[in-house]
C-alpha cells in the first residue's frame, strides 16, 4: 500500500520532470479550528481543554497540463492529529478522453456522500466539519480508476462518477481494515439551484490483528495464558481467526441527498445507510442530517440536526476473554467489543461563518451530542479560520 | 468656514457615491471573442464556457476563456449577471473542482486591455469587457 503510494508520487514527478516549474500550478488549503467540550466529558476527538490538533490541518496541491489530453496532480496534506506529518490524499494521472469524459487513475477521494471528496477543504461549506456522524466513512481514499461523465437532458445537468479500487484503514496500530474491490457509483443531477446525488457502493471487507500474524499470536497468547490451542477453539476464539480470512464480507454503501443553494438560502440533507454483511462486528450504520443556511451580508448562520444508528453483531463470546492473559490481542478484542455496542447519537449543531476575507473565513460551532444508549451527553464548542490559496 | 468646508466636502462625496453606482449599474458587459469565430452564443451558452462546463466551441477547438481579476469591478457584474453567482459562490465552487482533480479556472488577466489583446491574439478565446473599451480587435457575441 505505501509502496503504491510511493510509486505513484514517483510517477507524478517523473510525468513532471519534462515540464518547467511555471508549467506547474500550485494551490492549497487550510483548516486551523481549536475546540474544546463543556463540563469534562470528551466528544469528537476532543475533551475539555483547548485542543488545536484534531480538525486543524494544512494542504497543497500541485497539477500540471502535459499536453495530449493529460494532467497530473498531486495534493498532500498535514494534519494535527498526526502529528502534521504529511501524507498523499490524492496523486493521480487525469486523462480528457472527450469534454463530457474524463478517467483519473491513482490515489484519489471516493465521492460517497455530498461533501466526501473536498471534505478537507473546509472554505467550500459552512459547518467547521459536514455532519461527522455520517461522514465517518470506514475509509475515503482508493488507490484505483474512476471515470466521470456528465451530459444534460433538457436543462438538467446529469454527472456519473464510478469508482473502482482498493482502500485500506488502520484506526489503530493493533487492527486493520482491508477493501481490497470497492466499486462506487454516484450519480448526480442539477438544475438551477437544486442539485440531488444517490450513490451505490460495495466492497468485500477483510479485518485483521496484525493479519498474517494473528493466528499465531492467538496461538501463542492462548499458550501464554495456559489455555491449550484445542480449548482456544472452544472458546471460540478461532471464530474470529475464521473472520480474519472471510472474503465474503461485505460493506455497502447507500446514499441520497439533495442540496438547494440559491446563495443566500441553502438546505442540504442526506439519509446514508451502511449495510455490513458477515462482518465480524457492525452490522448496519444507518445517518441523516439536514441542515439549514442563511446568509446576511458576510455572516451565514446555520443550524444542523443530524442522528445515526448502529447495529452490532452480538460479541457477548468475546466476554470469555475476560480474565485471560491474551496480552495485547485480547485487550485488543475487548477494545473493539466495548466500541461498537449498538449505540444511537443524535446531534444539534449551531453554527456561524464569516466571510471576512475573499479567501479566508471565520467559524464558529457549538454541537450538543447525545448518545441515547449510554446516556452520555456532552457539548463542544470549535472556532477556527479557513482559507483557501 | 470650517463648516461650510465639511459640508461642500459631505455633498461632493455624496456626489461621487451616486455617481460611482450609477457608473456600476449602467456600464453595460460585452461578452468578446475573436473576430473570426462565428459562432452564436447565448446567455446559457457564456455561462456554461465560464463554469468549464462547456470545454469546446462548435468547430471542436478547445476554448480559452479570459477572466479579469477579482478587484475589478466587471468581474462582479459579470458573475452576478450571467453566472448567478457572487464571489463567495464562485470561490467554492473552483475550490471544489481545484482539489478534486476535476478541472481549473479561466485564466486572469488585470486589466481590460490585456485581455482584450488576449482575445484578440487567439481565435479560440472569449471574455468580456465593459462596452466602452470594445474596439474592431474583438468581437461581441453579447452585451447586458
Amino acid at each position: 500500500m505505501q509502496l503504491f503510494t510511493k510509486s505513484l508520487g514517483v510517477l507524478f514527478v517523473a510525468s513532471l520532470s519534462q515540464h518547467a516549474l511555471s508549467d506547474i500550478k500550485f494551490n492549497g488549503f487550510s483548516n486551523i479550528i481549536a475546540g474544546k467540550t463543556q463540563g469534562g466529558g470528551s466528544a469528537l476527538s476532543y475533551d475539555d481543554e483547548l485542543n488545536l490538533d484534531p480538525n486543524s490541518l494544512v494542504g497543497l496541491q500541485a497539477t500540471s497540463d502535459l499536453g495530449n489530453k493529460l494532467t497530473a496532480g498531486l495534493q498532500v496534506l498535514a494534519r494535527g492529529e498526526t502529528s502534521w506529518n504529511a501524507e498523499i490524499s490524492w496523486a493521480y494521472l487525469k486523462y480528457q478522453a472527450t469534454d463530457n469524459l474524463s478517467f483519473l487513475a491513482g490515489r484519489q477521494r471516493v465521492p460517497f456522500y455530498a461533501y466526501s471528496e473536498f471534505i478537507n477543504v473546509g472554505y467550500t461549506y459552512n459547518w467547521i466539519n459536514p455532519p461527522e456522524l455520517i461522514y465517518g466513512a470506514p475509509f475515503d481514499t482508493v488507490n484505483g480508476i474512476s471515470a466521470l461523465y456528465s451530459h444534460y437532458i433538457g436543462d438538467l445537468e446529469s454527472i456519473w462518477h464510478i469508482t473502482m479500487g482498493h482502500a485500506s484503514n488502520t484506526p489503530n496500530d493493533n487492527f486493520e481494515f482491508e477493501y481490497p474491490d470497492l466499486v462506487n457509483i454516484h450519480w448526480t443531477g442539477e438544475i438551477g439551484s437544486f442539485k440531488t446525488h444517490l450513490n451505490y457502493g460495495v466492497s468485500s471487507q477483510s479485518f485483521g490483528l496484525g493479519f498474517d500474524s494473528f493466528t499465531d499470536t492467538i496461538n501463542n497468547g492462548a499458550a501464554d495464558a495456559g489455555i491449550t490451542a484445542e480449548q482456544a477453539k472452544e472458546i471460540e476464539i478461532m471464530t474470529l481467526s475464521d473472520h480474519t480470512v472471510d472474503d465474503d464480507d461485505q460493506v455497502e454503501f447507500f446514499v441520497i441527498g439533495g442540496i438547494y443553494d440559491n446563495g443566500n438560502f441553502s438546505i442540504a440533507s442526506e439519509f446514508i445507510s451502511l449495510q455490513f454483511d458477515g462482518s465480524l462486528l457492525l452490522t448496519k450504520k444507518d445517518s441523516w442530517y439536514i441542515s439549514l443556511a442563511k446568509r446576511f451580508g458576510d455572516f451565514t448562520p446555520h443550524l444542523t440536526v443530524s442522528q445515526d444508528s448502529i447495529d452490532t453483531q452480538d460479541t457477548s463470546f468475546l466476554n470469555i476473554l475476560n480474565g485471560t492473559d491474551l496480552e495485547g490481542t485480547g485487550r485488543t478484542l475487548a477494545f473493539i467489543a466495548n466500541s461498537f455496542k449498538n449505540s444511537e447519537t443524535e446531534t444539534i449543531t449551531l453554527g456561524l461563518r464569516w466571510d471576512f476575507h475573499e479567501s479566508a473565513a471565520f467559524k464558529a460551532d457549538i454541537i450538543a451530542l447525545d448518545r441515547t444508549v449510554t446516556d452520555v451527553q456532552n457539548t463542544l464548542f470549535r472556532f477556527g479560520v479557513v482559507t483557501v490559496f | 468656514m470650517f463648516n461650510k468646508m465639511k459640508n461642500m466636502t459631505f455633498k461632493i462625496t455624496a456626489a461621487s457615491i451616486i455617481l460611482a453606482i450609477s457608473h456600476i449599474a449602467f456600464s453595460e458587459i460585452a461578452v468578446v471573442v475573436h473576430p473570426s469565430n462565428t459562432q452564436d452564443l447565448n446567455k446559457d451558452d457564456v455561462k456554461k464556457i465560464f463554469l468549464g462546463k462547456t470545454k469546446s466551441f462548435s468547430s471542436g477547438k478547445k476554448i480559452a476563456p479570459f477572466n479579469l481579476s477579482t478587484d475589478r469591478p466587471e468581474r462582479e457584474t459579470f458573475e452576478s449577471g450571467i453566472l448567478n453567482k457572487n464571489a463567495k459562490q464562485m470561490k467554492t465552487y473552483w475550490s471544489k473542482i481545484i482539489f478534486t482533480g476535476k478541472g481549473s479556472p479561466p485564466a486572469e488577466k488585470n486589466t481590460s486591455e490585456s485581455l482584450k489583446s488576449s482575445i484578440a491574439s487567439n481565435p479560440n478565446s472569449i471574455g468580456y469587457l465593459k462596452k466602452e473599451d470594445v474596439d474592431s480587435s474583438v468581437k461581441v457575441v453579447l452585451t447586458f
